[in-house]
């Protein structure tokens, strides 16, 4: 089943004489389940992808289907909503809510939707990502691993379509880097979820089951040819 | 290490810093300005209202020298001289004193004085000269007008002086007179030395002065002025000088009380001392605060600066450039401002509250405190960003925020997360700034609170009743104005009583009388005399003469001064009471008398008194006679419906008016007090007007009304000058709020995009930046309703507690009705904030 499709997706920004093209025309798919990375150099158009895909930033043309419902028809208001309870995020900062505890910091979506917490669930992931022991605890209280592992557990708690990751382990060592990733994986493979992950590192790219290159905000195929 | 030539840099980075914030900066000059323009308005307005006040009273008291000796000889004038520590030494002689009729009503003086001691008692000619010849004299314009003589120099006065002994009568020749300033009470007359020295020749010395004494005479007494080398601690000055020239308690000196550091009141210091630490704390509320509220992406900027390579010394120098540049800028406007709000408000103030004339006197001082208060402020407030970036490295310093949570506890009890919560938890951010912005709120609603409450506890009737115990009070012109001296007690005749008794629309009327005498005082009285006199000497006596003079009354001649009051039963109905039941139809059968206590305060001072209830008492008349009574109750007549002077260690009887015109010298009342209906009120007070003025012009009226409207007066200023101070502080707490909110938002903005990432609508994030406003309101009314209430009720008892009509009353509906004002701001201001994020 298609979980998100984007049909020529443009992304320009006026610079000067001429715009700069950001994305220009991007066509993908990703199916329930699918684990996919989006591997592309600095300055590639990656982050302004993952952030239409998010419905973070509108595009200049083109289209964003998540469950086959077109993101920007919606204003922001519902957009918002649609995002909380549709896809999960996970940032490179980890940016949890630092006056919020662990256990509230992975439930704020769905309190903030109104909705009762599934607690077996919800403990369930914390369970998995070894972070019962640290409930209470504050984000200050947190090694960077753990701070991502808490960012996971919010990101599956709404059990969202799917989840965009930013370069999640870009401010991790590289042992953490890996628990990290493989966590990210297992829970995602657990629960059934789709992940579509950002990053610039090939070998992190690897771990996926398909890998989109962009570069100069289009997608690429292995062999360096653009995908229309 | 040579000197690397970057001032110009340091300056082109210090103007582009200043354009960069440009929201920040005008906020903190808008600060220094308001800040700035406080100080300097309350330090004009009082430094114009002291000097003016100082002027005014120097005219009162006659002269502008520091101080003086009275009714001196020439043997102590001749050992004055001699003290190098006084300078302006000058003198005048009293002639005698004056009878003309045409002066009755117009205190005046007559005296010798040399050119210097005329011109520092404003009272030196205008037009003309100071009397040379034998019969020449120079005056004011107030004796010419008392004469209905034109303001010419050769008119020629007729003059009837006493000097003690002799009643003489002269014809003088104006040589010279002025316009007596209209603060001056009392009225002069010089006449030549040789005029001087003919008729009232000097004391040579203290034999000379008893004798005069005896006589009850002060002709020829000397009465020196002079200066000492500074203005203050004077008492303190005049008592080194008399023990310097060996002069003991007979030697009567005096300060010029017009001084105000003649002797410092400490109420009044306390008073001062408070306004002025609120306006400065507030003022730097105001500074310190937004200083500190912007300190984060202060700190990220310089750390900034620092990657780059630039040096501690290098940014102190960048720092307090920029904060000498707002300075220049914002101390001169916030001055110039302060001088126009006093311009403006002085007026107000002193018209309504103070009887004295004031201006604006502007001083270089005033300006210079200001200007030094506010920098200070500033320098404090800006070092401390550096002081931060000095202490860590410039990458942590580029990232920066107070806002990380750092400071928050390690674990946290879990709770349901709504905006409202989320909103709770985030003012711990930073629980120093949130404190300052809610104490700053809190004292501008406090600052409200003690305003609404002086004026509500300023009773009316208290004030009121204090001068005027009734609607109208006729009396002799002498007991009206203080400053004739020889006062009048039996000035309103029964033919008076009768003509204003017949006015239509009094309801109620009424006489009090009353005599002089001496009683004795014998058996358990004269102990409880002794004994009072023992035990509280100092109340009653302050020098040696008045201590011989009580030892004699208690010691051997067992006597007291007495009044002897006799009352209508209108007065009798308002008397003060501090022991026993008063009943008028047992009282008016003549059997009956109330006794005062022989000291007056506000508490019961029954047992001070001489004779207590149900003992006998032999009251001692004017006349030589005396009469036997019985003590009804201990009390004495009301403040505005007695002769409102006392002598000391003495005692009061009041007895039924028909009591006391049985042995009273005439028949002749004191005081007429009546009462009128409210319609019949403008006729009666013409008439009053017409009767005093034209029918009987020795007799002088006053009126409730008059009291009232100053009453309601005094009761503006205290609102207004409040109001301005509070609107002043809500101002400031209110900016602070502002800028707090502002910078908060501004800080978080990356977390509220994360947080609208994962789902938190713009109206949930709304909600919970309202939140964090309201929170701070409810921090605030629950600081004011507690602690608030409690420096409410002294902060308000501190400023009028000591005033006579001063009830404190508790009031609290300007702090509620300050509630929904502050809560919609607090819902604005973030919802304004957000919009534009």
């Amino acid at each position: 089943m298609e979980i998100l499709r984007t049909e020529n997706l443009k992304k320009y920004y006026e610079q000067g004489v001429s715009p700069v093209k950001a994305i220009d025309g991007v066509n993908i798919s990703v199916a329930q389940g699918e684990f996919v990375t989006i591997v592309g150099t600095s300055g590639s158009g990656k982050s302004t992808l993952l952030n239409m895909l998010g419905g973070l930033d509108t595009p200049t043309e083109g289209k964003v289907y998540v469950d086959g419902k077109d993101i920007f028809g919606l204003n922001e208001e519902e957009r918002t909503i649609f995002r909380r309870r549709k896809i999960g995020f996970v940032f490179q900062a980890f940016n949890l809510v630092p006056v919020l505890n662990v256990y509230e910091n992975i439930v704020l979506p769905i309190q903030l939707d109104g909705n009762d917490v599934d607690e077996k669930f919800v403990n369930e992931i914390i369970d998995i990502l070894g972070m019962t022991e640290k409930k209470s605890s504050m984000p200050n209280q947190l090694s960077g691993g753990q701070q991502q592992r808490v960012a996971i557990a919010r990101a599956l708690a709404t059990k969202p379509s799917f989840i965009l990751a930013d370069e999640p382990t870009g401010n991790l060592d590289s042992k953490t880097s890996q628990d990290v990733l493989g966590l990210l994986k297992t829970t995602g493979a657990k629960f059934g979820q789709t992940i579509i992950m950002i990053t610039h590192n090939e070998e992190i790219a690897q771990m996926a089951d398909r890998i989109i290159h962009i570069e100069d905000g289009h997608v690429i195929s292995k062999d360096g040819e653009k995908n229309e | 290490m040579s000197n690397v030539k970057n001032k110009k840099c340091i300056d082109n980075l210090c103007r582009k810093s200043i354009f960069a914030n440009v929201r920040r900066n005008v906020i903190l000059a808008f600060a220094i300005i308001l800040s700035t323009m406080m100080l300097t308005t309350l330090f004009t307005v009082s430094g114009s209202i002291i000097k003016s006040v100082e002027q005014s009273t120097l005219l009162q008291v006659g002269t502008s020298s520091h101080a003086g000796f009275k009714f001196m000889t020439e043997e102590e004038y001749e050992i004055l001289k001699t003290d190098s520590g006084i300078r302006d030494l000058s003198y005048n002689v009293i002639v005698g004193s004056l009878l003309n009729d045409e002066l009755y009503e117009d205190y005046t003086e007559i005296r010798y004085t040399t050119d210097e001691c005329a011109k520092t008692s404003f009272s030196y000619p205008e037009v003309g000269r100071l009397p040379e010849d034998m019969y020449e004299i120079a005056t004011c314009t107030d004796v010419l007008d008392d004469f209905g003589l034109p303001y010419e120099l050769g008119e020629t006065l007729h003059l009837i002086i006493y000097d003690g002994e002799t009643i003489r009568e002269f014809d003088f020749v104006l040589s010279g007179y002025w316009e007596k300033p209209a603060a001056t009470l009392a009225n002069q007359i010089y006449v030549s030395k040789q005029f001087q020295e003919t008729y009232a020749p000097v004391w040579k010395d203290a034999e000379d002065k008893e004798a005069h004494l005896m006589n009850q005479s002060y002709t020829g007494a000397i009465n020196p002025d002079f200066n000492f080398s500074s203005k203050f601690n004077l008492e303190g000055q005049m008592a080194d000088l008399k023990e310097r020239l060996g002069f003991g308690p007979e030697v009567n000196d005096g300060i010029n009380w017009a001084y105000a550091t003649a002797k410092t009141d400490p109420t009044s210091v306390i008073m001062i001392a408070f306004i002025l630490m609120l306006i400065m704390g507030s003022g730097y509320l105001i500074i310190y605060n937004i200083f500190c509220i912007a300190v984060s992406s202060d700190i990220r900027y310089y750390g900034l600066l620092k990657t780059v390579g630039t040096t501690n010394k290098q940014l102190k120098r960048l720092i307090i450039r920029q904060a000498v540049l707002l300075g220049v800028i914002g101390i001169p406007v916030g001055m110039a401002f302060g001088y126009l709000v006093s311009v403006v408000l002085l007026p107000v103030i002193t018209e309504n509250m103070l009887n004295v004339p004031c201006e604006i006197h502007p001083s270089i001082l005033i300006f210079v405190l200001s200007a030094l208060f506010a920098w200070i402020t500033i320098r404090i407030s800006c070092i401390k960003p550096c002081k931060v970036v000095k202490k860590i490295s410039p990458v942590e310093a580029v990232r920066y925020s107070e806002y990380t949570g750092a400071n928050l506890s390690k674990k946290k009890k879990t709770n349901k997360v709504t905006p409202f919560s989320m909103a709770r938890e985030n003012l711990k951010r930073n629980k120093k700034k949130s404190f300052v912005v809610v104490l700053s709120l809190s004292l501008s609603v406090l600052m409200i609170n003690v305003t609404v409450s002086i004026t509500k506890s300023f009773d009316k009737n208290k004030f009121v009743s204090n001068f005027a115990a009734s609607d109208f009070t006729v009396a002799e012109g002498s007991l009206m104005n203080r400053n004739l001296s020889n006062e009048v007690f039996d000035g309103v005749s029964q033919a008076d009583i009768e003509e204003l008794s017949s006015i239509p629309g009094i309801t109620d009327i009424g006489a009090s009388y009353m005599m002089e005498s001496q009683q004795e005082v014998e058996g358990i009285a004269c102990e409880r005399m002794i004994s009072l006199y023992e035990a509280h000497t100092e109340w009653f006596v302050y020098d040696e003469e008045s201590k011989m003079l009580y030892d004699d009354w208690v010691y051997n001649r067992h006597v007291m001064a007495s009044h002897v009051y006799g009352v209508d039963e209108f007065v009798f109905d308002n008397m003060d009471i501090d022991a026993g039941d008063l009943d008028w139809e047992k009282f008016s059968t003549g059997k009956y008398v109330i006794v005062s206590a022989s000291v007056k305060s506000s508490q019961d001072d029954s047992e001070y008194a001489m004779y207590q209830i149900g003992e006998k008492v032999n009251v001692c008349f004017q006349d030589g006679t005396s009469a036997e009574y019985e003590v009804m109750a201990i009390g004495d007549l009301s403040y505005a419906m007695g002769p409102q002077h006392s002598h000391g260690l003495d005692i009061y009887f009041t007895l039924p008016a028909d009591e006391y015109l049985k042995h009273a010298p005439s028949e002749g009342a004191m005081k007429l007090f009546f009462n009128v209906e409210e319609e019949a009120y403008a006729d009666v007070a013409a008439f009053v007007e017409k009767y005093c003025s034209e029918i009987n012009s020795r007799l002088g009226y006053e009126s409730r009304e008059t009291y009232l409207e100053d009453f309601e007066d005094m009761v503006n200023v205290f609102l207004i000058v409040g109001g301005a101070l509070s609107l002043i502080i809500a101002l400031i707490g209110i900016l602070n709020f502002v800028n707090l909110t502002y910078t908060s938002i501004h800080e978080r903005k990356k977390e509220l995009e994360v947080l609208r990432a994962i789902g938190m609508t713009r109206k949930q994030q709304k909600g919970m930046l309202i939140g964090e406003g309201v929170i701070h309101i409810i921090l605030t009314f629950a600081l004011v309703l507690t602690i608030g209430m409690l420096l409410n009720y002294l902060i308000v008892n501190l400023i009028a507690g000591g005033m006579i009509m001063f009830t404190y009353r508790f009031v609290i509906w300007p702090v509620l009705a300050c509630i929904p004002v502050f809560v919609l701001v607090s819902m604005a201001i973030p919802a304004a904030v957000i919009r534009n994020i």
